[in-house]
This record gives structure tokens, C-alpha cells and sequence, in this order.
């Protein structure tokens, strides 16, 4: 592998050799605080549609004939910089690109960065300004990108207040979650009221609904590309938030002024604190909070080399006393290096670590439970501007995990042995290369294939069943013996025609492999949720999907609109036989089904971009579903997720500078789920009786929620004593106060429907809705200096 | 798995301060009417009864039709024949049928003009080694009383201990009677984590008090029985499962649903003073 790639990149640089060309690059930073800044559009005013874009790291690199050119960066909110150079040789050129919104007046808006959306070969991509995620009225007021990101289309949420969520029909473990490179297992704090990201420490948020570039690989429905920030190099930082139930920090400087800066954000709820006032002992020794740490550093070493370090501590801890207690968390870490070559070839080089688990404590040890999933990853990624009209990409990586399924430790008085299940090992292996073409003005392609190994290894004793998913056969492999092994092909092409300066159309056709199956009892999952890897028993998922775009911008970019039609295709798909146990089961791999699954469905979105008033309005209309043999008579059903209408609407209004009103509006279909068709009795009792698997629907969902979001000063005055003259400047001190109100018109969403005896007449059964959040106000003070 | 959603449960309890519950008119569809059969014998003679019911729709009473004048015949590999008889609307019993341990058997049942037919093989007797209770006084938990806050009239936990036979797969049900009303919660376990050992299980999480006399039916059930009561465990989870569904059952027939077992029970009985 190593050779191949080798030869490829040998082959590209003799080949850029030869060309007559010549190459500007450098990096893009913000000039307030030193941020890279990705997706900066480099523009030549004298080569109509002729250009470049940063990639994650603030890198541009553009090759162009020798000669005289303007060369335009620019990016949304800030002010354009243009720069007039003759190229006769490469040039290295770095750039601090200032926000516009400290030259009021000046801000040059140009047409063409504006209409990226129609002119880029970004399909079934959703992206979030991480401005509007301040702005968007959420739950108890934690800013959250999960949550902002389930009002795009395409994107539903997995329930009430959850952080989970579903990309055009596929499940919540669809969705590979990175952050910083590390993918994140369980995103969820207090069973997914709030996610695991405090967006004060977020950059960047992209979201792939379909075909992802060629690097990203291992989850059917999307990647969820998350960047944290890094770092304030010009000058210390200090931001942070009190809210009702959890506060923030979060302090950035530079280690040496424009070399390395470094970013530490802490966030903790205090639920608990107020369990402490209880006079009752119970409830004062009970415990129940989460916390976050989000740690970053980056440093330059000369002009071509960077190095990256940046890590992920959250916890969730409950207990009672020392009767109970029960804490799961991640822990992620990134070693990064970024290395320039020459101006043509940029090299990434990472380190990934991540690791999930919970424990259970009873008694004070006289239990404890514990399950775990660990990774190590090696990648390697090269960027290669191969000339101004290709961008290649190429790179690998290798996965190491372990799983532990569930340890049950038990002290000797209990009367219950310990118990483990064996750990399982596997490798996941990926080469990639893509290439991003420009064929001629109006056609833009990106094209790539990755390549992928799954494999499972020894030691362990592994299972075989029969139909009933009771074991039949047990056969032993020793360390690193091969148990099962599976490759994949993932070819994806996503291709742009530009019909003109408004207007696109898109089309994407993609292959994905799944090799990690997360097994959950509950609908809503949990954090006991067992990640599971392909194994002799389960095949991996595969989908294919083919999606097609119309993009269009009306009114000078004024108005964004986009419609997209998608159908899917699983291989594999995954569901559970009737009342399966998968959590700490040994056998858990018996209590699964396989079958084909497909989804398709058209989605419009329809954006205000700028002026006074934003927002947006998105819908989709989608069907999910599955068959198993085994399941419905072997007939298409809805899957959970299988929801055919939802609708979002937000909207922001900048009443003055430092007055903002922001609301929201969802709508959905109920899930899928199953209800009972009547009852009977065994021993006395009274059960349901079912006939199908999810042949009904929670009742439909709708909420409003509202924000409102006052600013403290801005700017102070400073006359001048000789002139007389006042002169406007920002402060350094910036606050602000956030009211929202979740749930305006106390809408009573069914969060959960029983089937229970009635409390009125014993005889009967009646049906019992819970609903959560009837309607949560709430404040939050944010402040920056 | 029920433990961990009331837990999980009383999280959200803590989040939720104003969560709301309503009872609510959902539109349920009505399933074809289904035979449902009750059947149990067990070791000792005249401890045998079969129970034949319809299934009803959601909002009906629970006042199940019954099935009457079925011919329900129980045969064992040892070739004896037994014809229950109906000593009430639906209800079947043979006073002479002595069940024995590790015998195979097969019960027959023509009702309403269909054949419907099970077995179950009787498990070995596991004996109850002692029934033992323990006084509380921290409180936690609660008991009768004191609305789960603790602080109430004293409770007690009982236990009740026996020896699992090693070597091989064990599965139990574990019936509870207290001052002779009989708690219809169903409650079976395997010996998965306490396979060979003499082990302690604790009879329902509340309390009992001074003065209860509790009377317990440790009963070995075979696998198929097992699978069966724990899935009727987890029915009504409902919406919140990924894959509530009927039991899988061992009766065999066309719309008939229910369950069979060959049992082998061990009584005991504790007062608690």
C-alpha cells in the first residue's frame, strides 16, 4: 500500500514538473483571533471561474500560468482582500482575512462567493454558521450544535430533546460523528437531552447527508465533520456562559504570538447543586451532572510544519448515595501534524484515540458492570493540487478496536458469580483517492474510490447459531488469528453543472460500508447502547444511494434555494428478533436479523440569507423501511426512524445592533412504533397483544420556541481632548443576555405511550401519554473578553 | 432490562420537572380473536390446570370470553394419558395426573374445531434451601407506607436462597403469596450469573412487615417457558422497545397463542416476626 502510494505521488510531482505553471499558496487566517479559516474562497479577477478553496486547515494552493494576476480572497462576513501579483515563480503568500463587521461601511460584497452553494459539487451537505447556532433558541438554553443541525433538512431528530439524530431514513449509529478526526460513540449527555459538544469550543460543523468524500468512510447515512477552534494567537481570550443549568468557560491565547495558541473549555452542570440544599439525606447525596473539557493546542514549526494536539473529556455521573451509581463518558485525542511539501502537496498526518464507556456501581462495589469500546487510528491524507483544474486527494488509515461487550464484577458474598464477555478486536483498514475536476466553465466533478478492509481477529471463542439465536457451536482462535474478514469497494462521484451564475444542478451516486453495528432496547437509546463489530455473524451494512440536486439563488443571493431527491439502498440492514436482549448478553449476536432496507425521499430547503431578517424554511418528505424474513411476514415495514413529513422553520430578526429576536418552528410525523391490537390474559394478568412490528405512529409532533437575545455595549466613546472629536471603538468587554422559552404554546408531545391497566375502573386498559417539557424558560448570560 | 429504563426513567424524572402524564384516546386496531391457552401441571398429583380464554380488543373489559367444552388431553413418554375435564366455564383439571421429573409431555386440545398441541419436558426438582428476611432501617427504598421516601413503618427484604446445580443450564420462576394473596408479577431468571453457586434472590424490590407470612414457589421451568415469561415481561414496554412483539410461543395451532409447561416446584413458607 505504502509503495502504491508512493508511486502516485512520484508520478503526480514529475508530472506537475513538466507543466508550465506556476503556484501561490499559503494560509488563511481570521486577523482578529488568528483562526484558520476553511472554505475561503480564493478568486483570479482576470480567469472567470478560475479558483480555490482552504481546506481544513486554512491551506490554499492555486497553480496558474505564468503572467500578471489580481488575485481576490474572500469570505462571507469579511472584508475582501486583493492582492496583485506577477507570477513568475511560486509564491507563498499568507493572509489575515479582517470581519467585516468592524468596518461597518466597507464591506465589499462580491457576487461570486456569495452563490457557493449553486456553484460548489456540495450535495446532500448541511452546514451550520456557528453565528445562527448562537442566535437559535434551543433547550434550557444550551447552545447545541446537534440540535440546530435536526432543522436542516434531511436531518430529523431522534425524539423529544434528544441529540440523536436521523439522516434521510437511516438510524442513529448511521452517522459517524467526528470531532477533530475522533469519531465520538455516544454523543449523548443525560440520555440525550443534551449533546456532548459545547459549541463554545466548536468551529465548524458540516454535516454529509450522502455521498462524502472519499477520506470519510464507515457509517451508512452521513459523517458529522466537527473542527474545534483553535486558539486565540493574537491575544488571551476569555469567553463563558451561566445558564440555569450548566456554566461555561472557556479561555484561548496565543503560546508564542502567531506561532501556536491553545484553547481550554469547561462545562458543567449543577443539576446537583441544588439536590446539596435538600435537607433530605437522600436526595443530597444523590449526584447528577455532566461535565465537558475540550483541550486544543497547535503550534508552527517554520513555515511548513504544524503540529496539533487536541482532546475530549465528558462525563455524565448519577447516583444515589452509595446505593446506585452509574457515569458514562468519551474521551477522544488528536496528534496531528500538517506538513507542506512544496506548494502543491499538502500532507496531514493524525494520531486518534477514542474510547467510550459506562459503569455501574451497586452497593458500593458489591456489583459494578462496565462495558467499553476503544480505537486507535493511524491516518495519513495528502492534498496535491495537481494544476488548476484538479485537486487530488489521497491517503489511508488504520483502525485498531477493541470492544468490551460487559464485565460483571461481583464480590464474594453476593451469590452471583463475575462474568465477562469476551473482548473483541478488530482492524479496520481504508485506502482512498478522489480527484475534484473542473471540466471546463459550467462542469465540476469529484470523484473517488476508498477502499476498505473489516477484520476480525482473535482470541476469543466465537459463536455460531441457529435459528432461534441459541448457540450451537463454539469454535477458539488464538491471538490476531483471522475470524472473519470482509472488502469493500466504495467507489462515490459527485458532480456539479453550473447552468449559470444562480443556478445548478447536482448529482451524487456513492457506496458506503458499515463494519460497527451499535445494538440498542430502547427506541430512544441509551447510554448502555454495545457498539458490536462485523463479525462471522453479522455481515456488513451496505448502502448505495443516488441523490440529485436543483440549486438556485434568487435576488443577488438575496433568497437560497435547494431541492434534493435521494433513494437508498441496504444491504445487510439490521433489525431485532422479537424481544431480543443484546445488552450484556454474551449471545447478543443471535438476537439480530438481516435483511434489505430502503429509503428515499425529496427535500427543499429555502433560505433568507441576509438583511434584518433571516431564516429558513425546510422540508422533507422521506419513507424509510425494512424486510426480514422473520419479521411482518417477511413484508416491507417502516423502520423506527420512518417519518414522512417534517418540517422547520427558524427565523431571526436583528431588531437593533444589540437586540435579536430568533424562533423556531418543527413539525414531524410520529415514528414508527409498535401498539398493541387487543389483550388477553396469562396467570391473572392482562399483556398486549401485537400483530405487526411498528404498524403504528407515535401522534404527530409540533413545537415554537422563541429567543431573545439583548447585548450589552458594543462600543465606547473616546474624545479625542484635543480635537473634541468622539470616536467610536468596540469594546473589549462583550456581553450578552439570552431569553428562550422551549415550547411556547405547551404542546404535550408524546415522549413515551403505555398500555396500563386503568386507574379508574381495574376492568379496563387505557392508553397513557408522557409528555416531557411542557414549557422550560430560560436564561443564560454569555460574556467575551 | 426493566430495572434499567426505570432508572432511566427516574433521570429524565429529575430533567422533566414538568413532565405531564394523560391518559389518551389513541386508535388501536382490532386483532383477529385468538385462543389463548394457560397450561401448567406440575410434580405431585391434582397440581395441574388449563386455562382457555380469548384474546379481546384494547378498550374492551378484561373479562375475557372463555372457551368451553374443549377436549384437553395430557400424555407423557411413559405412555400414561390424562383427560382434563372442565370444572368451570374454561377451566380444565385431571385430579389423578402426578407429574414426574425429566418426563416429556405433550397436551392436546380440540376447541372450536381446531387441533392445538404443545410439550414440555418437566425439569429436576431444585430445592428451596431457606427463606430468610433481613430488617431495613436506613431507609432507602421504602416500604409500605412510606410512598417509597423511606421514613415509614420498618420493612424487611426477603430472601430467598437455593443452590443451583452446576453443569448445566437452569431457568426458575419464582411465585410470591403474602398473607395468602397471591402477587401475580411474573418473575423469571436463568443461572447465567449464578451458575453451580447457592445463591440469594431477593423477592420483589419493595418491603414486606412485621407479621407478613410469605409463602414462595420456586419453580423450574424448561428454556421454552423461560423465553416465553420473559418476553411477557417486557410486553408492555411498548414504544419504547426496538422489538416488543408476542412471545414466541410453544403451543402449536392456528390462531392460538399461549404457553405449556411441565414444572417442577419446591414451596416454602416464612413468617415474618
Amino acid at each position: 500500500m505504502k509503495t502504491l502510494i508512493t508511486t502516485i505521488l512520484i508520478a503526480f510531482i514529475a508530472f506537475s514538473g513538466f507543466s508550465q505553471n506556476f503556484t501561490i499558496s499559503g494560509n488563511i487566517k481570521d486577523a482578529s483571533d488568528g483562526e484558520d479559516l476553511l472554505g475561503v474562497n480564493i478568486l483570479v479577477a482576470e480567469l472567470k471561474g478560475v479558483g480555490a478553496t482552504t481546506n481544513s486547515y486554512g491551506f490554499y494552493s492555486l497553480s496558474l500560468p505564468k503572467g500578471e494576476y489580481t488575485i481576490i480572497y474572500s469570505f462571507i462576513g469579511m472584508q475582501d482582500i486583493k492582492f496583485k501579483v506577477n507570477l513568475t515563480k511560486n509564491i507563498r503568500k499568507n493572509i489575515e482575512l479582517g470581519a467585516g463587521a468592524e468596518q461597518l461601511d466597507e464591506v465589499v460584497i462580491t457576487g461570486e462567493k456569495e452563490n457557493k452553494n449553486v456553484t460548489s459539487n456540495d450535495i446532500g451537505v448541511a452546514t451550520l454558521d456557528m453565528k445562527e447556532i448562537e442566535m437559535i433558541p434551543v433547550l434550557m438554553g444550551e447552545q447545541d450544535i446537534m440540535k440546530t443541525i435536526q432543522l436542516m433538512p434531511g436531518v430529523k431528530s431522534a425524539g423529544e430533546g434528544s441529540s440523536g439524530f436521523f439522516v434521510r431514513g437511516g438510524g442513529a449509529d448511521q452517522n459517524l460523528i467526528l470531532l477533530d478526526g475522533a469519531p465520538v460513540y455516544n454523543a449523548s449527555h443525560m440520555l440525550g437531552f443534551f449533546s456532548v459538544f459545547n459549541s463554545d469550543a466548536i468551529k465548524d460543523v458540516k454535516l454529509y447527508k450522502g455521498a462524502a468524500p472519499a477520506e470519510f468512510g464507515g457509517r451508512l447515512s452521513s459523517v458529522m465533520d466537527i473542527r474545534m477552534k483553535e486558539g486565540n494567537s493574537k491575544h488571551l481570550a476569555v469567553s463563558g456562559g451561566i445558564g440555569l443549568i450548566s456554566s461555561r468557560i472557556t479561555i484561548e491565547a496565543p503560546i508564542v504570538k502567531n506561532k501556536g495558541s491553545f484553547i481550554i473549555s469547561a462545562r458543567r452542570t449543577y443539576a446537583d447543586m441544588f439536590l446539596k440544599l435538600s435537607n433530605d439525606e437522600k436526595l443530597n447525596s444523590s449526584k447528577l451532572f455532566f461535565y465537558d473539557l475540550n483541550l486544543k493546542a497547535n503550534y508552527r514549526i517554520g513555515a511548513n510544519d504544524r503540529v496539533f494536539l487536541s482532546g475530549y473529556f465528558g462525563r455524565d455521573k448519577f447516583g444515589f448515595s452509595d446505593k446506585f451509581g452509574f457515569d458514562w463518558g468519551n474521551k477522544t485525542g488528536t496528534l496531528r501534524w500538517n506538513h507542506i511539501f512544496n506548494e502543491k502537496l499538502f500532507s496531514n498526518t493524525t494520531f486518534i484515540y477514542s474510547d467510550y464507556n459506562y459503569v455501574i456501581n451497586i452497593q458500593d462495589g458489591l456489583v459494578k458492570i462496565g462495558s467499553d469500546i476503544q480505537d486507535f487510528n493511524i491516518k495519513q491524507d495528502f492534498d496535491y493540487y495537481l494544476n488548476k483544474n484538479n485537486k487530488i486527494k489521497i491517503g489511508g488509515n488504520i483502525i485498531q478496536h477493541t470492544f468490551k461487550p460487559g464485565d460483571i464484577e461481583v464480590k464474594d458474598d453476593a451469590g452471583f458469580n463475575s462474568s465477562s464477555i469476551e473482548n473483541r478486536y478488530s482492524l479496520e483498514n481504508a485506502v482512498y483517492v478522489s480527484n475534484e475536476q473542473k471540466i471546463g466553465r459550467k462542469f465540476n466533478i469529484n470523484y473517488g474510490l476508498r477502499f476498505t478492509n473489516f477484520t476480525q481477529l482473535g482470541p476469543g471463542d466465537m459463536f455460531s447459531y441457529n435459528i432461534y439465536g441459541d448457540i450451537i457451536d463454539t469454535t477458539s482462535y488464538d491471538k490476531n488469528e483471522k475470524v472473519a474478514s470482509y472488502n469493500g469497494w466504495a467507489p462515490r462521484i459527485l458532480a456539479n453543472y453550473t447552468i449559470n451564475k444562480y443556478s445548478s444542478i447536482k448529482a451524487s451516486i456513492s457506496r458506503n460500508y458499515q463494519y460497527l453495528h451499535m445494538l440498542s432496547n430502547s427506541t430512544s437509546g441509551t447510554p448502555l447502547d454495545v457498539w458490536m463489530p462485523s463479525s462471522n455473524n453479522i455481515k456488513p451494512e451496505i448502502a448505495d444511494q443516488i441523490a440529485l440536486g436543483y440549486f438556485r439563488n434568487f435576488k443577488n443571493n438575496l433568497f437560497e434555494f435547494s431541492t434534493e431527491i435521494y433513494y437508498k439502498k441496504i444491504q445487510n440492514a439490521l433489525d431485532y428478533k422479537t424481544g431480543a436482549e443484546v445488552t450484556l448478553n454474551e449471545a447478543a449476536e443471535g438476537q439480530l436479523l438481516f435483511g434489505d432496507g430502503r429509503a428515499y425521499g425529496i427535500e427543499f430547503f429555502f433560505k433568507k440569507r441576509k438583511g434584518k431578517f433571516t431564516g429558513w424554511l425546510s422540508y422533507t418528505l422521506a419513507r424509510s423501511e425494512i424486510k426480514l424474513n422473520e419479521i411482518n411476514n417477511g413484508n416491507w415495514y417502516p423502520t423506527h426512524q420512518d417519518r414522512t413529513h417534517d418540517i422547520s422553520i427558524v427565523g431571526m430578526y436583528q431588531i437593533t445592533e444589540r437586540l435579536n429576536v430568533s424562533g423556531s418552528w418543527v413539525y414531524y410525523t410520529g415514528n414508527a412504533v409498535t401498539f398493541p391490537s387487543g389483550k388477553y390474559t396469562i396467570d391473572g394478568q392482562i399483556f398486549n397483544l401485537y400483530t405487526e412490528r411498528n404498524g403504528y405512529r407515535m401522534p404527530q409532533y409540533h413545537r415554537m420556541d422563541l429567543g431573545l437575545t439583548i447585548k450589552g455595549k458594543i462600543y465606547k466613546y473616546l474624545l479625542n481632548p484635543d480635537t473634541g472629536e468622539k470616536k467610536k471603538i468596540k469594546k473589549r468587554f462583550q456581553s450578552s443576555w439570552n431569553f428562550s422559552i422551549y415550547n411556547l404554546y405547551m404542546r404535550e408531545n408524546a415522549y413515551m405511550i403505555d398500555f396500563q391497566q386503568s386507574e379508574t375502573d381495574p376492568n379496563k386498559t387505557e392508553a397513557v401519554q408522557l409528555s416531557l417539557f411542557k414549557i422550560i424558560p430560560s436564561i443564560t448570560y454569555n460574556f467575551k473578553f | 432490562m426493566k430495572t434499567i429504563y426505570k432508572i432511566s426513567a427516574l433521570l429524565i424524572l429529575f430533567i422533566a420537572l414538568n413532565s405531564c402524564e394523560k391518559v389518551i384516546d389513541l386508535e388501536l386496531k382490532d386483532a383477529k380473536q385468538q385462543i389463548v391457552v394457560d397450561a401448567n401441571i406440575y410434580n405431585g398429583v391434582g397440581n395441574n390446570v388449563v386455562i382457555l380464554t380469548k384474546s379481546g380488543n384494547f378498550y374492551e373489559s378484561n373479562n375475557f370470553e372463555t372457551v368451553k367444552n374443549a377436549n384437553v388431553i395430557i400424555t407423557n413418554n411413559l405412555g400414561d394419558s390424562y383427560i382434563l375435564n372442565e370444572i368451570s366455564d374454561g377451566i380444565y383439571y385431571n385430579d389423578t395426573l402426578n407429574g414426574q421429573f425429566l418426563t416429556n409431555y405433550k397436551i392436546n386440545i380440540l376447541a372450536e374445531g381446531k387441533t392445538i398441541t404443545s410439550n414440555s419436558t418437566m425439569p429436576n426438582l431444585v430445592s428451596i434451601d431457606s427463606i430468610t428476611y433481613k430488617k431495613i432501617d436506613d431507609g432507602f427504598g421504602g416500604g409500605p407506607g412510606s410512598g417509597g421516601q423511606g421514613g415509614g413503618e420498618a420493612f424487611y427484604k426477603v430472601y430467598i436462597n437455593f443452590t443451583d446445580p452446576a453443569n448445566e443450564s437452569n431457568y426458575y420462576r419464582i411465585k410470591v403469596t403474602v398473607n395468602g394473596q397471591y402477587i401475580n408479577e411474573i418473575n423469571v431468571v436463568d443461572d447465567g450469573l449464578f451458575n453451580g453457586l447457592s445463591t440469594q434472590f431477593l423477592l420483589r424490590m419493595g418491603g414486606f412487615v412485621q407479621g407478613d407470612t410469605i409463602d414462595v414457589d420456586l419453580i423450574s421451568i424448561d428454556k421454552a417457558n423461560y423465553e416465553y415469561y420473559r418476553l411477557l415481561n417486557e410486553n408492555d414496554m411498548g414504544a419504547m422497545s426496538t422489538s416488543v412483539g408476542n412471545p414466541v410461543s410453544n403451543i402449536k395451532g392456528e390462531d392460538v397463542i399461549g404457553v405449556f409447561g411441565a414444572n417442577a416446584v419446591d414451596s416454602k413458607s416464612v413468617t415474618i416476626e
